[in-house]
């Protein structure tokens, strides 16, 4: 009884972090599009509710309302599969991101993570490398010019930053001695990683927008050139969990991973510790900040072409990473 | 073992979540059959090749061969990490050296690859 017991609280909690990080993703397309908006000078969605405030169930019930086709020469099975394996993973990386200490309300003592695995950020990296199966199945399994080309960029894009990102987490790793997230947040309770981690910081970054798709890289979707990327061929639902999981969802965990690794998770600002602000609302206040701040980014440069970004990741960004591992030790040997 | 039970059971529910969206989808979406629906994407001309399943080029190959060489290192890298600030206040000098031994030898591996073009894009 005990098991069973264990198994439906997991479930519900599963449940309630899957549902609230959609809703979450909902909204934060609105935040996006307000922003793309005004960075555009434009006013971005306007007529659904009040200033837009409707706008993403109005989206979510187009995406589910449309007609679902699959093309006559896709491989059906793949195509499908494609979808999920992009969604899934994403999501996943949720379950090991831990969002604050465990508190008390009313008696019962209320766990804001799924689970504190001792390999948590390697579980992290590992999911955020399977979601890449489903960009490259889907250009493969459209049976299309314009989606394999997107797909085959987006994984050598990759595999080059997955290289990079790494070398790069080694950093934090060697100032926290552990690979549990929260065992990392609990080691910056004096000093935050970004000292002296800048350059794995400068790398995660890259590795972030790159992973993401977001734009200076979003070489698997350049418009211009290929349609739409590797979802060319998809529509409705199918459709829809691409961008959900790519532009939402893991920008949403992975700017939490990076805040978790460099910014102190659910610490508070330096000098500001007096302040009767839990660390939750610390860690979302960060979170928010960094996940703007690749908004920012998306919405304000150009698209760099396929060779140079891949050039810059093997060239520039492993360096780095590797130059990173060296003034880490080199600072743990003499400030301990 | 409680942490990767719950990861088993979050990876449930997340698919059970993702195929419902799927489903819900299926059964909710009309159904209008057009002769021309399931034709590929193409602008407007009839498709030259019928299938896009050709050979890749040699460079995708080149840089997955590389990221098996590099992430297995990192491999190497991380649990050295994980143990250097515990051993580093014992005898800071051997860990130091005993990994950068190591890295150098990587580093070997990788101008290699440079002198030799697999880094470039072609």
């Amino acid at each position: 009884m005990e098991i069973l017991g264990t198994v439906i609280g997991i479930t519900i909690k599963s449940l309630i972090f899957i549902v609230g990080m959609f809703l979450a993703a909902a909204y934060l397309t609105l935040v996006e599009r307000k922003f793309a908006g005004h960075v555009q000078q434009r006013p971005g969605p306007l007529h659904v509710g009040y200033h837009g405030l409707l706008q993403p169930i109005a989206d979510a019930l187009k995406v589910l309302t449309k007609e679902d086709l699959v093309p006559d020469n896709a491989d059906k099975f793949l195509f499908y599969l494609a979808s999920l394996l992009a969604f899934v993973p994403s999501i996943m990386i949720l379950a090991v991101v831990p969002f604050g200490e465990p508190f008390e309300i009313f008696g019962f003592t209320i766990y804001p993570y799924i689970s504190d695995v001792n390999v948590g950020l390697l579980l992290a990296l590992a999911f955020g490398s399977i979601s890449l199966y489903g960009v490259i199945f889907a250009g493969w399994a459209s049976n299309s010019k314009y989606p394999m080309i997107g797909g085959l960029r987006k994984a050598a894009v990759l595999i080059g930053y997955e290289v990079a990102l790494g070398f790069a987490i080694a950093g934090p790793i060697m100032q926290a001695g552990t690979f549990s997230l929260k065992g990392i947040v609990e080691a910056q309770q004096g000093l935050w990683f970004i000292i002296p981690n800048i350059l794995a910081f400068v790398v995660i970054i890259f590795a972030v927008l790159a992973e993401t798709g977001r734009t200076p890289f979003d070489v698997q979707e350049a418009e211009a050139e290929l349609v739409g990327g590797y979802v060319t061929e998809y529509s409705a639902m199918k459709f829809g969990l691409f961008p959900l999981a790519e532009w939402y969802i893991a920008t949403f965990v992975l700017s939490a991973i990076t805040v978790i690794l460099f910014f102190g998770g659910w610490n508070p600002l330096p000098l500001l510790g007096w302040l009767p602000i839990p660390g939750m609302v610390w860690f979302f206040l960060k979170l928010f900040a960094v996940f703007m701040f690749f908004l920012w980014v998306h919405w304000t440069l150009p698209r760099y072409r396929v060779d140079q970004i891949t050039e810059l990741a093997w060239k520039v960004m492993l360096p780095l990473a590797l130059a990173n591992i060296f003034i880490v030790a080199i600072w743990i040997m003499i400030f301990g | 073992m409680t942490g990767y039970f719950a990861l088993v059971l979050f990876f449930i529910a997340a698919t059970i979540v993702g195929v419902a969206l799927l489903v819900i989808n299926r059964l909710l979406a009309p159904k209008i059959p057009d002769p021309m629906e399931g034709y590929t994407y193409e602008c407007g001309v009839p498709l030259y090749d019928k299938t896009s399943h050709i050979s890749l080029e040699q460079k995708y190959y080149l840089l997955g061969l590389l990221l098996v060489l590099f992430d297995l290192e990192a491999a190497f890298v991380l649990p050295w990490a994980a143990i250097f600030k515990a051993v580093a206040q014992i005898s800071a000098g051997f860990i130091f050296f005993e990994m950068f031994i190591f890295l150098f030898i990587l580093i070997l591996g990788y101008v290699y690859a440079w002198k030799k073009g697999a880094l470039q894009w072609q």
